[in-house]
């Protein structure tokens, strides 16, 4: 009995070996992968940050936390966090709501909404390199269309120099982002809208809930994934803010739009200081990390609040 | 005997073995194919690819593989020929600043003595161009094309505005102050932009240097190194563009888009522009022969402009370095070649033989001046001094965001901290 039982159990145990043998090769693929081209980047870019090294040296020195502590004493680098900070708080609200607005007016079956959806989305298509530099045109003082038509509706006054000046530069990179990044959102915006089921809504408009009720009553609970999606999105390509700044401002005028990405790729590939290019983009990446929990901390699921809350027998 | 005579024999073979590999190995280096890494503008603008075919026919056995590329990709060559490898013989865009990381590095050849011979003696070579890319005493880059900063001007608009002269040009200046009233009886005259500066990230720290060459004579300060930020010459520049600006004569579009000036010389806005002298040229391809003159910067006439080239290098782990040397010489440097590219781009050739018969009068002056000009300074931190100090700050004093002293004393404090040695030591 018990060796058909010991018997039993070594097959068993070889099968439990061959079958978690089968699933580790499936995810080994990904795992090298992930090991390869983020792990080790991640570390070794943790290394240089320990070091003085400028890819013209023969090998990185190491300096402990120096480049860290430098960097609270670089005008440029205070003052790209501050610009990251303005065009990502701006940048958050702004294509969070907008988006939020436009998708509720599409998913309300406007006519030429299947228009209106295409045309949102058609920017997210369009390298930025390509926006960019028409962008540039469009906004330039002298010839661009957005001066050319304020004077021709008699609003002369407020043509301006829109990306060379640095009180509008910001601005015009901000609402080119909007435009730009939007459509994404909005198609998040209605996947999430289209999961709320239908009988709720019916079941509100019978009990004689008004739109706006509904919105907030239902429609907005029910986006909480979404908002949840969407704002880790949008908090990454707002504080990962590079292309507008790269190919429209470069950083200019007087580094109103210089950015933490672009310093990151300025201090790395233009000044070749990889060492110090590496602590810039740590501190970038603690900045997503920190901002997107926050993000998901204040949209958790009601589940989760649960967890989260003390026990008070 | 017998042993003295094989001994012989087998001396003799070793010998015709060892001449023969030798015999090999030059010829191995001179055939096969040449990997010449060119940035995409060139050949648009050279016709280096139709010179190439003849190359290849006068050398049996060699054929021109060319990469493209956006910019001289300075991360990525370090990074390769870091490791011993190479994936081109030649490439042709560097500049000097660029080519000062390689040669400090080891990466890149010394051209030395030898290329310098016949038709390409140095002394055929247009002087300040190539005197540019000397690091402690040898030459590491080839020039292929090069440029000094001038101010263009609209002929029709200038003659509209009477500035021009009974010769049809406009008088020589020799301050700023009469620049400026040049540029203010433009804009009032014609209503069009008096005077455009490039002041984008790709000419700004050119500008500076060349109007500073022109008012002192030398765009350093005491010590004969650093960039001079300090001196009453320093500050009368940084004076008049802020002025210039703050009196609406210049616009800052070129800020935010380096070719914002050209686009608008060319549609007929601007009637004086300051740039590149190869601008002047490739107006009058748009405007018209002789519709375009070219206005020296004040003091320039007498003290020279800064002139720059870009140019081509070798790398060290290239094993067709002789072969990359020849095609220099038969395709980049070639008569045709070149004479295309300044006829129709302006860009200025490094070889003196291809400055006659030009048509354009344009290059009346740029002959009078060819070896007058100072050349940018050679710093290790070239880029960061360009990129990061002075671009920024010189807008900032521009727009008038930081007063004019602030700003030559944020210029002269950065300056202070950056790497200004260029040996390779």
């Amino acid at each position: 009995m018990s060796v058909q039982f010991n018997q039993i159990s070594k097959a068993a145990r070889k099968r439990r070996i061959q079958s978690e043998l089968t699933s580790c090769s499936f995810v080994l693929p990904g795992f090298l992968f992930l090991a390869v081209y983020m792990a080790y980047p991640l570390v070794y870019t943790f290394y240089l940050s320990l070091t003085k090294y400028k890819l013209t040296d023969r090998a990185p020195k190491y300096i402990g936390f120096k480049n860290y502590i430098h960097l609270f004493a670089d005008d440029t680098f205070l003052l790209s966090l501050k610009n990251t900070a303005v065009f990502a708080v701006l940048f958050f609200v702004l294509v969070m709501v907008v988006s939020l607005l436009i998708a509720l007016l599409l998913d309300r079956g406007v006519r030429g909404s299947g228009f209106f959806r295409t045309s949102i989305f058609l920017p997210v298509v369009v390298p930025m390199s390509l926006s960019g530099v028409v962008f540039t045109w469009i906004l330039n003082e002298n010839y661009g269309l957005i001066n050319y038509i304020l004077k021709e509706i008699g609003l002369g006054i407020l043509a301006r120099n829109w990306l060379s000046e640095p009180s509008t530069a910001m601005f015009s990179i901000l609402l080119v982002s909007i435009w730009k990044n939007m459509g994404i959102l909005v198609i998040l915006y209605m996947a999430g809208l289209q999961a709320i089921s239908n009988d709720i809504m019916e079941a509100s408009k019978v009990d004689g809930a008004s739109a706006l009720r509904r919105t907030f009553s239902i429609v907005l609970p029910n986006l909480k994934e979404s908002f949840v999606v969407c704002g880790i999105w949008a908090i990454m390509n707002a504080i990962k803010v590079f292309e507008q700044p790269f190919v429209m401002t470069k950083g200019g005028p007087a580094n109103s739009t210089m950015v933490l990405y672009l310093y990151t790729w300025q201090t790395a590939f233009k000044y070749l200081n990889v060492g110090y290019a590496g602590a810039i983009a740590y501190v970038m990446g603690i900045c997503i990390m920190v901002f997107s929990l926050l993000n998901m901390y204040l949209n958790r699921s009601d589940a989760a609040k649960e967890k989260l809350r003390p026990y008070n027998g | 005997m017998k042993k003295t005579f094989a001994v012989m024999i087998v001396l003799g073979l070793m010998l015709a073995m060892f001449s023969s590999s030798f015999a090999l190995a030059e010829s191995n280096e001179m055939t096969g194919e040449l990997r010449v890494s060119i940035e995409a503008w060139i050949l648009g603008k050279f016709p280096i690819e139709e010179k190439t075919k003849e190359f290849e026919a006068n050398h049996p056995g060699v054929s021109v593989a060319f990469s493209m590329v956006e910019g001289e990709d300075v991360t990525t060559n370090l990074l390769q020929w870091s490791q011993g490898q190479t994936n081109c013989d030649l490439s042709v865009g560097p500049a000097i600043d660029d080519a000062l990381k390689y040669a400090q590095a080891g990466y890149i050849i010394d051209y030395g003595e030898d290329f310098f011979t016949g038709d390409y003696a140095e002394e055929n070579f247009v002087q300040s161009l190539l005197n540019v890319n000397y690091i402690d005493g040898k030459c590491y880059v080839i020039p292929y094309t090069g440029e000094f900063q001038v101010v263009s001007y609209n002929k029709t608009l200038a003659k509209e505005a009477g500035l021009l002269d009974e010769n049809g040009n406009i008088p020589a200046v020799d301050n700023w102050d009469e620049l400026y009233e040049y540029a203010k009886i433009a804009n009032e005259k014609t209503g069009k932009i008096g005077l455009s500066i490039a002041w984008g990230s790709n000419h700004m720290t050119y500008n500076y240097l060349a109007s500073l060459q022109g008012l002192k004579g030398t765009i350093y300060g005491d010590d004969g190194k650093t960039v001079d930020f300090t001196s009453d010459y320093a500050k009368e520049v940084l004076t008049q563009w802020h002025r210039l600006v703050a009196d609406g004569l210049t616009p800052t579009e070129t800020f935010a888009d380096n070719d914002a000036g050209r686009t608008n010389f060319k549609s007929g806005n601007i009637v004086l522009h300051m740039s590149g002298v190869s601008r002047a040229i490739e107006f009058e391809q748009t405007l018209g022969m002789g519709n375009v003159g070219v206005l020296m910067i004040p003091g320039t006439q007498k003290n020279g402009s800064i002139a720059y080239a870009s140019g081509c290098v070798i790398p060290v782990f290239s094993e067709k370095q002789e072969l990359a040397k020849a095609f220099i010489k038969e395709v980049i440097l070639a008569s045709e070649v070149q004479s295309s590219a300044m006829t129709k781009y302006g860009k200025m050739s490094p070889m003196l033989r291809d400055y006659s018969d030009l048509e354009s009068k344009v290059w009346e002056v740029v002959v009078t001046t060819l070896d007058m000009h100072a050349t940018p300074p050679l710093y290790s931190d070239y880029v960061e001094l360009d990129e990061g100090l002075m671009n920024p700050e010189l807008q900032k004093i521009i727009l008038g965001v930081d007063s004019i002293e602030d700003g030559m004393k944020t210029l002269s404090d950065g300056i202070a901290e950056l790497d200004l040695s260029s040996s390779l030591e």
